[in-house]
């Protein structure tokens, strides 16, 4: 399977996962607000997934994807964070950027190991 | 009148059996090695100034039999050209009649000498292995057996060669004549070598010899191991003067059973399994709870156990049935290169903690990543609930 590919798929799985792990909050736990907050999380995802696997197909370096998958991972949860404060919803700042930036460590080490390079020109 | 002395005359008898080397662009460096039928030297290549290996055989006026012996030792390595066997440069008759052929001349040390002073780590120790797995799976590839794998026959040169050494009683599977009724196996080397791909020792003309005496060791196991030498196994020994017998500990059952038609694939997948056995342990195997209590690590240390899928792994090779054993040594190298790499070996099935085990271990970046986001989300939580 092609790095942005990949990534899309990790990025949508682990962007709904991340946005479920809402329901242990008691202020989001109506299924309203939580599909919201799910579909919302797996958009995050996959955006994040598209750029991780794409910049993968550049960058040969496991360490490097890392760095890259947590600062695009963090720039997206501060987006989303953001987002919410300009709302004049509660800010979750920590709730969202901390655990944001993990998947996006996870999804620049997984499209750089597991992602296939496509075989180079002749 | 003066008599010569001893030195003297063993000098002239030295040079007397030196090759005459008058046609080719060879001079002689050294004598690397002898043996029943022949001498290998180390000669210095004129035209491009490196030196070589050149085996002749001692016979002037050999007989066909050993010519063609020779032919066909040299027709075998010719066709295994693969980065861990010594290519044979060249071969032909001298001026005095003798055949010889050239090949590489590997520096370096045996494997023998190079456990007797460490036991390597088992991750080096394993990978070190697949390069000996993998040169010994070329030539099953082309039909070959070796047949005398033992770490004397394990040359470790600079730069992380590993060369499998002595093909002299290889044997070329699914031919119709079987050399061996010549007396290929009572052939077995002394285990010090410091020369290219083959030495000349003994291929003592009778087929049992080597059976015998194997089966001999093992029912007299006090009996004395060669000192000769600093390199030798447990279980190498003089016979008889000039026949010098294999390492017992190395030899399939039914190569022990003296019955060159029962050689396979097999028998090679025996020795590398009873080799890796020695590079682990740094002893020969033995029985079955040896292997049990098998530890890996540097010689002095405790070490630590064996992990169950590579006990499972050698027992496997080693099995005394040839039958359930690997079919050749690409599938035990195979199996060992899963093993490296954290997959499900063929000769082990895990229950189903080992198998989360070793998927934690093959997945341990994305575990930890994991096991951290968890943490994060329960630190979160009750965080919030302050």
């Amino acid at each position: 399977m092609s790095k942005p590919v990949l990534g899309i798929i990790l990025g949508i799985i682990f962007g709904a996962l991340d946005g479920l792990s809402a329901i242990f909050y008691p202020a989001t736990r109506q299924a309203d607000i939580l599909m919201g907050i799910v579909i919302g999380s797996s958009i995050k995802g996959f955006i994040v997934g598209i750029i991780v696997g794409f910049v993968a197909r550049k960058v040969q370096s496991q360490r490097a994807m890392i760095i890259i998958g947590f600062l695009v991972g963090l720039f997206f949860a501060f987006l989303t964070s953001l987002a919410q404060t300009m709302s004049d919803q509660p800010a979750y700042w920590l709730e969202i950027m901390v655990p944001g930036s993990i998947v996006g460590m996870i999804l620049g080490y997984a499209t750089q190991k597991y992602g296939a390079t496509p075989a180079e020109k002749q | 009148m003066k008599w010569l002395d001893d030195g003297q005359l063993a000098h002239l008898r030295n040079v007397a059996a030196e090759p005459a080397l008058d046609d080719l662009p060879y001079e002689i460096d050294e004598v690397l090695g002898a043996g029943g039928m022949g001498v290998v030297y180390c000669v210095r290549d004129r035209r491009l100034g490196r030196r070589i290996a050149l085996k002749v055989l001692n016979n002037p006026a050999p007989r066909a039999e050993d010519r063609s012996r020779m032919l066909r030792e040299a027709r075998i390595i010719a066709a295994l050209e693969h980065p861990g066997i010594v290519p044979l440069y060249d071969i032909g008759t001298l001026a005095d009649g003798r055949s010889y052929y050239t090949m590489q001349f590997v520096q370096g040390r045996t494997m023998t000498d190079v456990l007797a002073e460490q036991i390597m780590p088992l991750a080096e120790t394993l990978r070190l292995f697949l390069k000996i797995g993998e040169a010994v799976a070329f030539a099953h590839s082309r039909d070959v057996i070796h047949r005398d794998l033992k770490p004397a026959n394990i040359m470790l040169g600079s730069f992380g060669a590993v060369f499998v050494m002595d093909w002299g009683i290889a044997k070329l599977l699914g031919h119709g004549r079987d050399d061996d009724t010549d007396g290929d196996d009572s052939k077995h080397s002394d285990g010090d070598h410091s020369f290219a791909g083959d030495d000349s020792d003994d291929h003592v003309p009778q087929l049992h010899t080597a059976a015998l005496t194997a089966e001999a060791r093992d029912a007299h196991s006090d009996l004395p191991a060669r000192s000769d030498s600093s390199t030798s196994l447990p279980g190498e020994m003089l016979t008889k003067p000039g026949a010098v017998v294999g390492t017992p500990a190395f030899m399939a059952p039914e190569q022990r059973s003296g019955n060159p038609q029962a050689h396979s694939k097999q028998t090679d997948v025996f020795a590398l399994g009873s080799l890796l056995f020695f590079m682990i342990g740094g002893k020969p195997p033995g029985p079955e709870a040896e292997l049990r209590s098998l530890r890996s690590g540097e010689r002095g240390n405790k070490g630590t156990r064996v992990p169950r899928p590579l006990q499972a792994i050698m027992r496997k090779a080693m099995h005394r049935d040839a039958g359930q054993r690997y079919a050749d040594a690409g599938a035990l190298t195979m199996d060992i290169e899963r093993y490296l790499s954290n997959l499900p070996v063929t000769a082990y099935k895990e229950n189903i903690i080992e198998k989360a085990f070793r998927l934690i271990a093959r997945y341990r970046f994305v575990a930890f990543l994991l096991l951290a986001y968890v943490l994060v989300r329960i630190v979160m939580y009750y965080l919030t609930r302050l």
